[in-house]
């Protein structure tokens, strides 16, 4: 579903991402996991046609984002560590604009709507302006808007920061909900234990270069995935 | 107040004026920003801010000179500072006053300057002498050159010299007084309206009437008070007798007169700032209750995705009282435009011959429609359009939506803003001037067509210089370069067909109107083929870049 192919980055002579490779199949949770300033963000945002980058291929579901974003963009959500949305929009309206943005039929954004809105508890909060939204309440809204077009690919980027117990959990379940119908989820994160328990594959990146990736099992062996990553911070320093 | 009290006011006072400054010094950056070295994007604005000042300088003098003069003539000099005095208190109130709010109580730093050890009488009083600064940058324009005038008129002595040094530091002291408790009362008055940006744009639109008016009256307004100088004297010198006792102060050095108005325009910004530090921790921390809306399941309406873009664009355009004011303000005037040929109609039916007297065809036309198209150019909406994307800019460009469907939905804005002066404007001229149907069309398209060009020459110029970096929308509203340059290069562009048609049409036997209409749309839609021919090659590609 999204194959990266040596994928370069540069900002200016820094190089932000070098030479990456990982290959994300229908149906797996893929974590991506790094330290701070490792490349996570510069490469989902690669792969959602936010950033255009140096070398490298990324392919949608078979589709270059270089020579057809807009394809690859119907197929993709992607969420940002810090949703700024449209504070002058209600709740509502803005789901209804993400939904004629992606030519949704009514039923289906009707149904969808209902049906995350209430998974995530924000249905009665819809009618107020997304201005008087709490950082969580945002997230929630941008994980609906993410969610309810049933993309292919779902890039989020660091999606449970802000997120109360509940909608963390409700969020896991529709990940794999998702990916049990075949999409594929691409995250990263800082939180080692959720990365362990729900992605079936983990690829671990710093400064811009992959370091290991593979089944969550394989990667971390008989360690936990919090020995694993700072054994491999503390071989590399 | 103890030393490390006034070390913090003082620490304060220096980071709002630097983040003034700094931000007056980056408001024309863009992708400038990387260079450090001369831009000419800087000199540009800088030079039209030095013109402005130097033009509003150059007017006071004038007016002082006229005025003194007159007042020296009939024995009545000591009204001279006096009407210095009010003048500048009104020119740096205008300046300063729709600001006060935000600037004394909703600085995004408060929560974090509240969590601090500083007392919240402190902030305020750092953010009040903030105000003062910003008053007396104000007050000056006007005083500077009163005060060398004075010099011309009557001469100064030792005493009416420091009485003028003392005026240049009391007049920003009223200022900063008034305009807080303006501040504080609007801060009230939001608090019980709904809706506070209709009452925002309200006010915005009335003070520009206030001052629209006034400016156009100065003249009238300077002969009156030529004419009537002593009159205004003695009604002065027996109802305001502190003006009367400064007058004499500043004037004639008969120093003591000067306390009582010491007295007022330091006593009252020191009552304010009593009486607001009392509140201040409350105003700043308290949240307006707002009225919850109860969440009803309705049918939803699927609309197409440029209806959807459009919609998403007049939603930002009317939730921001800033953006009304400043880009709706065309529409505004082609309504006054309109209601001019209403009132005027028969003048202009009477004076259009005697303009061109050699004209073959009615110009009417033409001259309507010129005067509709560059008053619908001064609409300038798409101008900062790019830049307000900001932090939100990731929502149009990881979603499936073409490039051309946003700058369409953005362009489209124009059109759709202008639309209600353009309708009133063509119906006032073919009642008033009784002009013929091809008149009317040429007068509605020329207008629509030159609010698109208009449209799409704001998204090239932020495409070209966008500014993401800002934390408060008027920002990029008021201050950036990209809508300086539009407005300027819309103007100069709207302006030349017309006056290439102008010229012809009136002087060339065998020019009629017709000719004259179709090659300024011809020209107009020339342009907007080019400029969506460059946003669809180009402007894309730098559409893409950003982020």
């Amino acid at each position: 579903m999204l194959e990266i192919k040596n994928l370069t980055k540069k900002y200016g002579d820094k190089i932000a991402v070098d030479d990456l490779s990982v290959e994300i199949k229908s149906g797996e949770i893929y974590g991506f996991i790094g330290h701070n300033g490792a490349g996570k963000t510069t490469t989902i945002k690669c792969c959602c046609g936010l950033l255009d980058f140096d070398e490298g291929e990324i392919y949608v579901d078979g589709i270059s984002i270089k020579e057809n974003p807009i394809e690859c963009k119907r197929r993709l959500a992607y969420l940002p560590d810090n949703p700024d949305l449209y504070d002058f929009m209600s709740g509502i309206k803005y789901l209804n604009f993400v939904a004629d943005i992606y030519e949704m039929t009514v039923e289906d954004r009707q149904e969808q709507i209902k049906k995350l809105a209430d998974m995530f508890g924000i249905t009665q909060e819809l009618a107020q302006p997304i201005s008087s939204y709490s950082h969580g309440m945002k997230q929630k809204l941008a994980l609906i808007s993410a969610f309810m077009h049933k993309p292919k690919l779902v890039l989020l980027d660091e999606p449970f920061v802000g997120l109360d117990p509940i909608a963390s959990h409700r969020m896991k379940e529709e990940m794999r909900e998702a990916c049990k119908q075949g999409a594929a989820v691409f995250f990263s994160t800082h939180v080692l234990e959720v990365a362990e328990k729900l992605c079936d594959k983990i690829a671990i990146i710093r400064d811009g270069k992959l370091i290991i990736s593979g089944n969550t099992s394989e990667v971390k062996g008989s360690a936990s995935l919090e020995d694993v990553f700072l054994q491999l911070e503390e071989k590399d320093d | 107040m103890t030393n490390s009290s006034m070390k913090t006011v003082k620490q304060l006072v220096k980071i709002k004026i630097k983040g003034a400054v700094s931000s007056l010094l980056t408001f024309m950056r863009g992708r400038a920003k990387k260079t450090n070295g001369f831009s000419w994007g800087t000199a540009f604005i800088v030079a039209i801010i030095i013109i402005a000042f130097l033009m509003l300088m150059a007017f006071s003098f004038g007016v002082s000179m006229a005025l003194g003069y007159q007042m020296a003539i009939k024995d009545c000099l000591w009204l001279y500072f006096p009407l210095a005095w009010i003048c500048s208190v009104v020119f740096s109130l205008i300046g300063t006053v729709f600001a006060a709010q935000s600037y004394l109580f909703e600085s995004t730093d408060n929560d974090l300057l509240l969590s601090m050890p500083i007392r919240p009488s402190d902030v305020l009083l750092s953010r009040m002498l903030a105000l003062f600064v910003l008053n007396f940058v104000y007050s000056t324009i006007i005083l500077l050159p009163v005060g060398i005038a004075f010099q011309l008129v009557g001469g100064y002595s030792i005493i009416t010299f420091l009485c003028y040094l003392i005026t240049l530091v009391i007049v920003p002291a009223l200022s900063t007084g008034l305009c807080c408790i303006f501040g504080y009362l609007v801060g009230k008055i939001v608090q019980v309206i709904p809706n506070k940006n209709i009452l925002t744009v309200i006010m915005g639109f009335l003070t520009i009437a206030v001052v629209a008016v006034a400016g156009l009256n100065v003249g009238p307004i300077v002969v009156a008070l030529m004419n009537y100088i002593e009159v205004i004297a003695e009604n002065v010198q027996s109802s305001i007798v502190p003006l009367y006792w400064y007058g004499c102060a500043s004037s004639y050095g008969m120093f003591r007169g000067i306390l009582p108005i010491i007295l007022i325009c330091v006593g009252l910004p020191a009552l304010v700032f009593r009486f607001l530090s009392i509140k201040f921790l409350k105003l700043v921390t308290k949240k307006t209750a707002m009225k919850k809306k109860k969440y009803v399941e309705k049918p939803m309406k699927k609309t197409g995705l440029q209806y959807a873009l459009i919609k998403k664009e007049l939603g930002y355009f009317f939730s921001i009282p800033a953006y009304v004011m400043n880009s709706g303000l065309s529409t505004i005037m082609s309504v006054f435009l309109g209601i001019g040929i209403i009132v005027k109609g028969d003048l202009i039916k009477e004076y259009m011959p005697l303009i061109f007297p050699d004209a073959s065809s009615n110009l009417m036309g033409l001259a309507i429609g010129s005067s509709l198209a560059l008053c619908c150019t001064i609409n300038d909406v798409t101008a900062p359009s790019i830049s307000l994307e900001g932090k939100t800019i990731w929502l149009l460009k990881s979603t499936p939506i073409d490039a051309m469907k946003i700058f369409r939905g953005k362009a489209l804005m124009s059109p759709i803003i202008s639309l209600p002066g353009i309708i009133f404007t063509a119906a006032a001229s073919a009642v008033t001037l009784e002009l013929s149907v091809a008149d009317i069309l040429f007068i509605v398209f020329v207008s629509i067509i030159a609010c698109l060009f208009s449209g799409f020459l704001g998204i090239i110029i932020n495409l070209k210089i966008p500014r993401f970096d800002w934390s408060s929308e008027i920002t990029v509203i008021k201050q950036s370069l990209s809508v300086i340059v539009t407005l300027f290069a819309a103007m100069f562009f709207t302006s030349i067909p017309f006056v290439f048609a102008i010229i012809p049409a009136a002087y060339l036997p065998d020019f009629s109107s017709v000719l004259a209409y179709g090659l300024c749309t011809a020209y107009f839609f020339i342009l907007v083929l080019l400029e969506i021919f460059y946003l669809c090659t180009d402007g894309r590609k730098t559409w893409n870049s950003l982020g």
